[in-house]
């Protein structure tokens, strides 16, 4: 006997896996914030920021407002932005 | 992309833009993050006194260099991992087929996988096979190099060069960018509003992307200066809200009183308490959009906030920012305490009496949308039959989920909460539908008539 994907003619069993039927569709979410703005340092390309690290990756910089913009939001408690740097302050 | 080297001659280590042909150790970083004047690394090397292979020598030294803030020191990025001899992850590749782990204890694996989240993108070192001791001898000269479990640790911390190269993006590019951002920006922050090409760009992201936008209006101190910026902005998009903070603050960090009040822009705690009501899901999965960001259950918590000098909100101002939609930040006096809220909850929508002027039915407009765009697109390419019947039942779901957090309401018009079809098309038939929705948004109260009597 055997166990085939496609079934010849031997005695046997097809079987080609689970479908899986069990998925839902769940709303988007909207917790993605993206601040467009010039900084001191950064990627050239957009990338994220957290808590954590987004002093170090742009750079303290507490006169510029796009700076300040990124503070106050996470000053808030997100935990994530987006950044796009557009050139240098 | 830009190429830092870490060189090592026999005056010891070296941080360039320029490759050092006649270095006898050298470490290439390529990426793509600009670096500006305030960043150094620290450079440590560790003799783990493991027996390094004849054609590989110095694979018994571990270097360690940690990229930071020259003035906080704070930590950008750091890297741990041995030099080879050349050719990079390429010759690894080739050398060591068998032997991953060997590989992935370079220097040169940093970016080889082409994550997302690396910080180089190619790494490559080499070094001079006859040199080896000679290299060892600089590093120990230079005063980086360790021994295992040392008590004390050295380093050499040296000034990493600013990058040159130009890398302002012009909006073209910008657009480009953005566009490639996966998962898509819900919220798009801007606080300069003296480029106009950018902001027409970004205008064109939100469009494309069905997003929203907040752009600060900058300091200004005159309210005359406000509404003529927007008049010239002049984009009349529902998803485009134009903030003003006309107040001044201590900064967030502050630990003494003696920190100077400056003005600051309010789009960045407008987009965090947007992010953070968005998170609040209910058991369905639907964010509570018909909940406004503004007004008394909003405060902003800026220290010490007072009002710029010169600013004058008086009826005129304030009638005249609210017809170019302006939300500005002002101070309210609610019974017996006040408060720094947003004063409105205006797109820049140009109508009287439409739904979309409203900041959270604009929102719920959008995420509706979406939303039903999503599902229309996830069906997409199965069978006529499934497709209406898989689409529809989805879009049920969705919108009754919508209805109950409390986004939509009964319409007159539709005789229900929303309307929804779905039909294959009559010009074609078997590959074509039509897909009809309306809907009523929840709306916003703004304006209170009040009358009132004293009866006998």
């Amino acid at each position: 006997m055997i166990s085939s994907k496609i079934l010849g003619s031997a005695v046997g069993i097809q079987y080609q896996g689970v479908k899986d039927l069990s998925e839902t569709n769940n709303p988007a979410t909207l917790t993605n914030g993206l601040v467009i703005g010039k900084f001191k340092r950064g990627f050239n390309k957009p990338f994220r920021v957290t808590k954590e690290n987004y002093q170090a990756l742009l750079g303290f910089d507490p006169t510029n407002p796009d700076y300040l913009t990124v503070e106050d939001a996470f000053n808030l408690g997100i935990s994530e932005l987006w950044i796009m740097r557009v050139g240098r302050r | 992309m830009d190429t830092l080297y870490i060189a090592i001659t026999n005056n010891g280590f070296t941080v360039t833009r320029a490759d050092t042909p006649s270095a006898l150790a050298q470490i290439a970083l390529s990426g793509n993050y600009v670096f500006d004047n305030n960043v150094e690394v620290a450079i440590r090397v560790t003799d783990n006194k493991e027996v390094a292979p004849t054609d590989d020598p110095l694979n018994h030294l571990v270097f360690s260099l940690t990229f930071r803030d020259k003035v906080d020191g704070q930590v950008i990025t750091n890297l741990m991992g041995r030099l080879y001899v050349a050719g990079g992850i390429e010759a690894l590749e080739q050398k060591y087929v068998n032997d991953f782990a060997y590989i992935t204890r370079k220097l040169d694996f940093y970016g080889a996988l082409d994550n997302k989240d690396d910080f180089f993108d190619v790494v490559e070192t080499r070094y001079t096979l006859a040199q080896a001791t000679a290299i060892k001898q600089a590093i120990t000269n230079a005063g980086a190099l360790n021994t295992l479990n040392a008590y004390r640790v050295k380093e050499k911390v040296l000034a990493v060069p600013a990058t040159t190269s130009n890398s302002n993006k012009t909006p073209e590019q910008v657009r480009t960018a953005i566009l490639k951002i996966l998962p898509k920006p819900n919220y798009m922050v801007m606080t300069d509003t003296g480029n106009l090409p950018m902001i027409e760009a970004i205008a064109g992201v939100m469009d494309k992307l069905n997003n929203h936008v907040f752009i600060d209006a900058g300091s200004l101190t005159d309210w005359k200066q406000v509404t003529a910026l927007v008049n010239s902005l002049s984009i009349n998009d529902h998803r485009l809200r134009i903030l003003w903070n006309p107040n001044k603050a201590r900064p967030s960090n502050a630990t003494t009183i003696l920190a100077r009040k400056k003005w600051r822009p309010c789009v960045g705690d407008y987009l965090g308490k947007h992010l953070l009501r968005n998170a609040l899901l209910d058991t369905n999965g639907v964010p509570p959009l018909h909940d406004p960001i503004g007004g008394y259950r909003y405060p902003i918590s800026f220290v010490g906030m007072e009002q710029l000098e010169g600013v004058n909100l008086d009826e005129e101002a304030q009638n005249a920012l609210a017809d170019a939609g302006v939300i500005v930040v002002m101070n309210e006096n609610f019974q017996d305490e006040t408060r720094w809220i947003y004063g409105d909850v205006l797109t820049q929508y140009d109508s009287k009496t439409s739904a979309l002027r409203l900041a959270n039915a604009s929102e719920i407009e959008t995420f509706t949308a979406n939303g039903i765009i999503a599902i229309a697109k996830k069906h997409l390419l199965s069978d006529m039959p499934n497709y209406i019947d898989n689409a529809y039942s989805d879009s049920q779901l969705f919108l009754d989920a919508c209805v109950s957090r409390g986004l939509l309401q009964y319409s007159q018009a539709l005789t229900g909460y929303y309307s929804l079809t779905i039909t294959p098309r009559a010009d074609k038939p078997f590959e074509a539908v039509d897909i009809k929705f309306g809907r009523r948004p929840t709306g916003a109260v703004r304006q209170v008539y009040f009358e009132t009597t004293i009866n006998k």
